[in-house]
């Protein structure tokens, strides 16, 4: 049976989104044990320019609006799990999960179950 | 399952036998299994404004709901009966309407009812079949007795959780499967494959391309819509993915465009084809209802098959099932007043708290009246409904539904079911032994509709 040019389509940012997701986690992790270390002139706070490196930044400001120093924790918060920001981890998941579901017939059930189990499980945690 | 004086069924004897060796324990764990395969499946049910992240399963029962091979043998007869009639209804309303002649059915109940489609008029499809895939609801009042409460002919919906939920069983109770002879099910989608290439149109020559044509992800059946392309072997496609050029329908794939030849569709008529029906639809295709009538492409089940389940039409039934066949209904209707009528509605108003109040139109269980169960308000405000527009409501007695064991919070206990067996019209008739079994999983209440907390039973048909 041929391929719908539509399952291909889906395929693809399926794939990619999961991409995405996983590249963000990485940088994410870069940007916190770059924090944790002392850089040239003392302490300096990197989250910044992790926003910046996300393209996120914009996006950032606009919720939490400008400070001296961005506060970590909404950093991650923000680039994890916030529905908001187009380019978090969640909403990544989120669209890979989308378009998995146009394409249902087209996964193993393997394919099926880890699509759920992952973007099921990352969700913000709670206090 | 057990008979009036305590005993137990016939057909429950080994599973009751086999019911009363488990301790609470062993069947929650054996729930928790189904809950687990089912997760895995992905069979999911999005309900319409429910505020979170809409999926969710629909409960299951682990204990079957079994019929005698005897009792499903007398029920067949009457089924076949029965949508050979609807057919042959649809047929007559789009062609000549003699019913209409011989004064059986007043003009006004076809001509003014929403799902009567003149688009439809003296046209027929492939065979002559309009509703290939029929699911009938059946209740079971007495040992003997079942009556048909509704039928559904536009894109009944259901079949995936009989399924699966015999594939469930199998996997939890592989015992009972080895020890007793259970009529088949899983054939449906190889049958449901058959019935489609069945009614290819006059145009298509050689092997027809058969699509299941979904609404998309956010409809509530969309498992289902997946679930059976999947099985069947076929594309499953949205409005998006077809086109139609040079009178014929094409999907879009990797390789160019491929012809389509039959359409399962599974998209309300309305919203089939914006050039025919609602222009404002972004779910069908545009010009595909031309094309239809031009035999060049087969649309299942048939635009217009609406007019035959509607639930005034209901109350017509038996005279439908004698002036077709010249034959008495074998499986009844539940006795049915029609509130447009003067006398009917006085009634009705009358006894309002002993009475089953359903909007004409409605479906899923929504915007009806029980009255028995009813506080003086919810009849206060029907009362007021009806006697504003009584044109849209039909009433029946309240059926003492037959029950099933359950198995609920506190252990087994009796829960109301009713019945919905599927039929294949095509090549051949076929009707899945069985069916889907919906129990009304709160304590006492007659509303099994899935959208209303609802849940499923595997149905077993013994075999002789």
């Amino acid at each position: 049976m041929t391929m719908l040019g539509r399952t291909a389509a889906s395929l693809f940012w399926m794939c990619r989104y999961m991409e995405r997701a996983e590249n963000l986690a990485r940088l994410l992790e870069v940007g916190y044990r770059i924090s944790l270390t002392p850089g040239i002139g003392g302490h300096r706070n990197e989250w910044r320019s992790t926003l910046v490196s996300a393209a996120s930044l914009d996006s950032y400001l606009a919720r939490y609006g400008e400070a001296e120093e961005v506060d970590p924790q909404r950093v991650v918060q923000h680039l994890l799990f916030d529905p908001g920001n187009s380019s978090s981890v969640h909403a990544c998941l989120e669209a890979a999960r989308n378009n998995g579901r146009g394409v249902r017939t087209a996964l193993t059930r393997d394919m099926w179950e880890g699509r759920g189990k992952t973007t099921g499980g990352v969700e913000a945690p709670r206090p | 399952m057990v008979e009036a004086g305590g005993e137990l069924r016939a057909p429950y004897r080994h599973v009751g036998a086999w019911l009363n060796e488990q301790t609470r324990g062993a069947l929650r764990r054996k729930r928790e299994e189904a809950d687990t395969i089912f997760r895995r499946l992905g069979i999911t049910f999005a309900v319409y404004g429910a505020q979170e992240a809409s999926e969710r399963l629909i409960p299951f029962d682990i204990i079957p709901r079994i019929l005698s091979a005897g009792e499903w043998r007398r029920l067949e007869r009457g089924i076949e009966q029965r949508v050979r009639a609807l057919n042959a209804f649809l047929e007559d309303v789009y062609h000549r309407q003699e019913i209409v002649r011989a004064g059986r059915i007043p003009m006004e109940l076809i001509v003014r009812n929403d799902a009567y489609l003149p688009a439809m008029g003296d046209f027929t499809p492939p065979r002559g079949i309009y509703a290939h895939i029929i699911g009938v609801d059946l209740v079971r009042t007495g040992p003997d007795e079942f009556f048909v409460l509704e039928d559904n002919l536009r894109t009944p919906s259901g079949v995936s959780y009989m399924l699966e939920n015999r594939e469930a069983m199998m996997r939890m109770f592989p015992e009972h499967f080895a020890t007793q002879r259970i009529a088949a099910v899983e054939r449906y989608p190889e049958h449901l494959r058959a019935t489609l290439e069945a009614v290819a149109p006059p145009a298509c020559d050689g092997e027809p391309t058969v699509v299941v044509l979904s609404p998309g992800i956010h409809n509530s059946a969309y498992f289902e819509h997946a679930f059976l392309a999947d099985q069947m072997g076929v594309q499953l496609v949205f409005g998006t993915d077809l086109f139609i050029d040079e009178g014929t329908l094409f999907m879009r794939t990797t390789r160019g465009r491929e012809r389509v030849d039959v359409v399962y569709r599974r998209i309300d008529d309305d919203f089939l084809d914006p050039l025919t029906f609602r222009p404002d639809s972004m779910l069908g295709v545009v010009g595909l209802f031309d094309l239809y009538r031009a035999g060049r492409v087969t649309i299942v089940n048939a635009p217009g098959t609406g007019i035959a389940d509607d639930k005034a039409i209901y109350s017509y039934l038996p005279e439908i099932v004698e002036f077709y066949t010249g034959q008495p209904p074998l499986l009844g209707n539940v006795p049915t007043w029609r509130c447009g009528e003067p006398d009917a509605l006085r009634y009705v108003l009358d006894h309002l708290d002993e009475l089953v109040i359903k909007e004409v139109h409605g479906s899923g269980g929504y915007g009806m009246l029980v009255g028995p169960a009813a506080s003086k308000r919810e009849l206060a405000r029907f009362r007021t409904l009806l006697k504003a527009r009584p044109g849209n409501y039909i009433a029946q007695p309240t059926l003492a539904l037959s029950t099933c064991p359950a198995f609920t919070g506190s252990g087994i206990a009796p829960r109301h079911v009713d019945l919905r067996p599927f039929v294949l019209i095509g090549d051949r008739l076929r009707i899945t032994p069985g069916g889907l079994t919906r129990v009304a999983l709160k304590k006492g209440s007659l509303v099994v509709n899935s959208s209303q907390g609802g849940g499923t039973k595997d149905t077993w048909v013994l075999e002789d």
